[in-house]
């Protein structure tokens, strides 16, 4: 490799001075055109962002899009960061090995948690069940048929503190879970579990997704408007600053956006107007962007195509970096480098789910790769059920294999100055920036939801995606191509009927014992801080040490802010 | 006029009610294939997320739908699709039929069939087969 | 409702959409009604809140008691026929009433803003005891003119930031609306967004919003030679100060849709409005024009009908199959053709007697 500034008119030449991009031309034509012309090639090589792929990179193509080593990678844990968001990367600093897992009730999943640890969980994001996540109690007339399906129900301190029973706060790297639209709450619960277990904040790290603003378009447990949702989510960060910096109170998503048919690039770039809709929510308060950034993380999404993959991590943290840098004029290396959670998808299929194994591995070697800080790796069962034992042990092992076997962390950024992968790092990049332009033009991330833009996005792109399956342009082993029947098992989704019951009764028991004078107090509290606009942090937190349940300092805030209504846009 | 009329044919339109019900937020599937009913010529009224079973059979009604497609991923099938059969049997529309898409157990897809779910399509299933059904299937009276 | 109603109304709306059997009998008797319910178009661009607005309005009238229903159009795909109809996604607060109706249509290639069967479903619906029917138009702007003499009146809708107000005037939506709603109006910029409207208005209208004594001797002496074809539009709905004993302006109120409020006054102001045009003659006016619309539909498509080519099928009708090739090639024109056509047509007639 011989890479150094270049004068971007001039072409490329090898050693010997010949000219690449002719060189390049001339190979093509005498020697790959003929093969193709023969209709050797087995698909039309459109990745799923849309970016057509060369049968062959050069230097020359680094030329087409203005590569520049310096400016463009630098080094790892350095501005732009494009090599790494740490100096050591998976060197010395390897990824974390995480599981999300949930299910049934609190006593049930216990267990399930004890073991993942004893195997070697190093963070557990906790699933909850929808009533949850929607904010309804296990015992409201909307959690029927819900309560412990998909994730744990949760409706009490008690819960959580039976959930981390013999599980120390501070024993495993990071604790948390998704909470979108529950953010506030789901920060008090796990603040309020280290008090109970005598672990002072400082001693564990507390992981949340609380990016209440992407469940609008894409995962569709949203709750309030958009604008008082995002108020709360930013309420929780603010919260951390002061009391925990070491958290990690929010996680912006690109995952469910792009799964929902955006496509990486132009999920990335809702993600990215989310995250500053949320910053910018922050600055607001006084603030300042090197206290905030750092709080912040990114969960970035390919599932198709695994060189696209490792450059969409690569171009979010350089066009983080600069966004942290020039439009917010962030000082330091916290707030500039990008730190990404990710959770490692194929395209997974229903028939003969033991293929999902090779899909989600292939998928999140290409995170390891590309230098994602947290990892996850998705069940193999995880299309039809909550992962069962043994899909959950299988996902782990994998990550462990890849963490530790075949020498995939040996090097930083291994793909690194390949002509391909930086050539697809500026694309990605470009078509990200397009993407925050046109969402610039808009207004920014409150009009992605209320204009139906993100909806329309979404639903094209999912339309052109069944379209290259149905018509076999992707293929898909088991579906369109060697098709097999799809195998749903009986135990899909099987909400366990004794979690349900055990989960009522104990939402009963806590109702009955707890000091009810005070849980109506504190709940006062919670509704004359959303009222003033206030952080509701602190109200919340005593609400939830005097037992009030997660769907009753919702119904303050439905009361409060109303109720979300989409747009009609289909 | 009597020996014309050739708007009996031009304006039936096929209409169905595609609806979400529970909390699942996952549309996706749904809106894939509400696109490819409406490509087929089908008028389709969505309802949006988490509207309960009487909601539905009110809209269903309403709309006076040939078809109401309930897609569900979070396993609250088997609770949720009797409910909504016995729903519109009740209130005298046993001719509204309902079709099913998602992920749903191979034994649970017999129990629906009994209970009056006239087809299930599972995850994966392509558009044109859905839309193929609709159109050998729907009475035109 | 009585049980099963729903049913059968929604039934005697397919029967009339889709003109199936028995369809001229429904009609024949709503057309027959002395008094239709009160037909309140509600219409404006894209974006700025129209169903939520109706789903609002509907529940104010719902919860007073009165029958309501919703007619909510969309437009249908030009290349399939098809639609997706989304705007029951905004039915929440009428929603727990059971005297409210709410029927998703497709425009059905129908351009204008309604469907073509949009008057003939407000007869049924009135057969059907509403007392009130809202019409939610298309939404695209210029080409939703044909509100204007279906309802008995007309609701534009807008929102702070669109362009200053300059889009509803150059979409001609200044010219079709009887009230003026400022939907989001809690969002900066509604003040300004109400001032441009009233700033447009005031180009064509002399007076306060509501209801103006005219015709005084201080304003007889006004030309109203001044009057561009948009402006004569206006006057012939709302009154011309220098001739009309009595003047509407409309009025033009800020509302949240999302919140309910200011929907008590927006519906206040609807009812003047009504009240208005029903003293001076003015709803019966535009009856008529509905009515004259409606026998001209109905002309047309009867007198087409041994003409029209059935939808998906290739066959020229034999009515005019021996011109296609003549006109497509350059034997004769479309009028020539035609004239031809038609007297074939008459003799036809006149020898099977």
């Amino acid at each position: 490799m011989n890479i150094k500034p270049r004068d971007p008119f001039a072409p490329a030449t090898d050693q010997n001075g010949a000219d690449i991009a002719t060189q390049a031309e001339r190979w093509k034509a005498e020697r790959f055109t003929p093969q193709a012309d023969a209709g050797r090639e087995a698909k039309s090589f459109v990745t799923d962002v849309g970016i057509q792929i060369k049968p062959l990179y050069t230097p020359a193509d680094l030329d087409c899009v203005g590569f520049d080593y310096l400016e463009d990678l630098g080094f790892p844990g350095e501005f732009p960061f494009t090599r790494g968001d740490r100096a050591g990367m998976n060197r010395t600093d390897p990824f974390v090995i995480s599981a999300y897992s949930g299910f049934g009730d609190a006593e049930i999943c216990n267990g399930r948690f004890r073991k993942l640890i004893d195997i070697g969980t190093e963070q557990i994001l906790v699933a909850l069940d929808l009533p949850t996540q929607c904010g309804y109690d296990s015992d409201h007339e909307m959690a029927t048929a819900e309560v412990g399906n998909v994730g744990v129900a949760i409706d009490t301190l008690a819960d959580i503190e039976l959930l981390f029973d013999g599980i120390p706060a501070d024993s495993i790297k990071r604790i948390g879970t998704l909470g979108n639209s529950i953010g506030p709450i789901v920060l008090a619960l796990y603040a309020a579990l280290g008090e109970r277990q005598g672990i002072g904040w400082d001693r564990y790290t507390v992981n949340l997704q609380n990016d209440p603003l992407k469940e609008y378009i894409a995962r569709g447990t949203q709750i309030l408007p958009p604008a008082p949702a995002a108020k709360l989510a930013a309420d929780a960060v603010e919260w951390c600053a002061a009391h925990a910096p070491n958290w990690s109170p929010m996680t912006v998503c690109v995952n469910h956006i792009n799964a929902g048919g955006a496509g990486s690039s132009m999920g990335t770039a809702i993600a990215l107007a989310n995250a500053q809709h949320y910053i910018d929510l922050l600055l607001a308060r006084g603030l300042t962007i090197d206290a905030v950034a750092p709080l912040l993380h990114m969960f970035p999404d390919e599932r198709h195509d695994f060189f696209i993959s490792v450059a969409n991590l690569r171009a979010l943290r350089r066009i983080w970096a600069r966004m942290m840098k020039e439009t917010y004029g962030a000082t330091t290396a916290a707030a500039m480098a990008c730190r990404t959670t990710v959770y490692g998808h194929g395209q997974e299929a229903l028939a003969e789910p033991l293929n999902n194994i090779a899909r989600t591995a292939f998928g999140t070697l290409a995170y390891v790769l590309g230098g994602a800080s947290y990892v996850y790796l998705a069940g193999y069962d995880e299309a039809v059920s909550t992962p069962n034992e043994e899909s959950a042990r299988v996902a782990l092992r994998t990550l462990q294999i890849l963490a530790n076997e075949h020498g995939f962390r040996d090097t930083i950024d291994p793909l690194g100055g390949s002509y391909y992968v930086e050539t697809l790092t500026a694309e990605v990049e470009q078509q990200i920036r397009a993407g925050m332009a046109e969402i610039e033009r808009i207004g920014g991330a409150l009009p992605v939801i209320e204009t139906g833009y993100g909806r329309r996005v979404m639903t094209e792109g999912a339309v052109r995606r069944q379209r290259a399956i149905d018509s076999g342009a992707r293929p898909w082993v088991t579906v369109n191509m060697h098709p097999q029947k799809p195998d749903v098992p009986n135990s899909a989704f099987r909400g366990d009927k004794t979690a349900a019951d055990r989960q009522l009764a104990r939402l009963a028991r806590v109702k009955a014992d707890r000091d009810g004078k005070r849980c109506a107090t504190a709940l006062a509290e919670v509704d004359r801080a959303s009222a003033e606009d206030r952080n509701v942090v602190p109200a919340v937190l005593e609400a939830v040490r005097a037992h009030a349940t997660v769907g009753e300092i919702v119904e303050i805030w439905r009361r409060r802010f109303g109720t979300f209504v989409p747009s009609t846009d289909f | 006029m009597s020996a014309i009329n050739p708007m009996q044919a031009r304006n039936r339109k096929i209409r169905v009610l595609m609806a979400k019900v529970g909390l699942d937020g996952h549309d996706v599937g749904a809106r894939v294939v509400a696109r490819g009913l409406l490509d087929a010529g089908m008028e389709v009224i969505y309802t949006g997320l988490r509207r309960t079973t009487e909601e539905t059979v009110r809209a269903a009604i309403e709309e006076d739908v040939d078809w109401v497609g309930v897609s569900i991923l979070s396993g609250a099938h088997r609770t949720l699709l009797p409910k909504l059969r016995r729903l519109l049997d009740e209130q005298g529309a046993s001719d509204i039929r309902i079709i099913a898409g998602g992920v749903i157990p191979q034994e649970d897809i017999a129990e629906l069939l009994a209970g009056g779910v006239s087809r299930v399509f599972l995850s994966g299933t392509s558009v044109s087969e859905i839309v193929d059904y609709l159109i050998a299937e729907t009475r035109h009276d | 409702m009585q049980p099963g109603e729903p049913r059968q109304i929604a039934r005697a709306i397919s029967t009339v959409e889709n003109q199936s059997d028995g369809y001229e009998a429904i009609l024949a008797q709503a057309y027959r009604l002395p008094r239709w319910a009160e037909v309140i178009g509600v219409t404006g661009p894209p974006g700025v809140g129209k169903s939520t607005l109706v789903d609002a309005l509907t529940a104010h009238w719902a919860q007073g008691g009165e029958r309501v229903a919703v007619l909510a159009i969309d437009p249908s795909s030009p290349y399939s026929g098809g639609a997706v109809l989304g705007d029951r996604i905004r039915r929440v607060r009428s929603g727990s009433y059971d005297n409210t109706y709410f029927r998703s249509l497709s425009s059905r290639g129908h351009v204008g803003g309604l469907s073509a069967t949009a008057t003939d479903l407000v007869a049924v619906l009135s057969l059907h005891r509403f007392s009130r029917v809202i019409i939610e138009t298309v939404g695209a702007g210029q080409s939703d003119i044909e509100i204007q003499s279906t309802a008995d009146c007309t609701v534009v809708v807008t929102v702070p930031g669109l362009g200053d107000g300059v889009q509803a005037s150059k979409a001609g939506m200044m010219e079709i609306g009887d009230v003026f709603a400022v939907n989001k109006a809690d969002l900066p910029g509604a003040d300004l967004a109400a001032r441009t409207i009233e700033n447009a208005l005031s180009a064509a209208y002399m007076g306060t919003a509501g209801v103006n004594a005219g015709a005084s001797p201080a304003t007889s002496a006004l030309p109203s030679a001044m009057a561009t074809p948009g402006i004569a539009a206006l006057q012939r709905r709302h009154g011309d100060i220098a001739r009309d004993t009595s003047v509407w302006v409309p009025p033009v109120l800020p509302v949240v849709a999302t919140e309910g409020r200011h929907i008590a006054e927006l519906a206040r102001v609807i009812h003047q409005f009504l009240g208005w045009s029903d003293s001076n003659g003015r709803r019966a006016d535009r009856s008529r024009e509905r009515a004259y619309a409606q026998i001209l539909r109905a002309l047309t498509t009867r007198l087409l009908a041994p003409y029209t080519r059935p939808a998906g099928t290739e066959q020229w009708p034999e009515t005019v199959a021996d011109w296609i090739d003549r006109v497509a090639s350059g034997g004769a024109s479309p009028i020539e053709a035609a004239v031809e056509i038609m007297t074939a047509q008459r003799n036809k007639t006149a020898a099977n007697g």
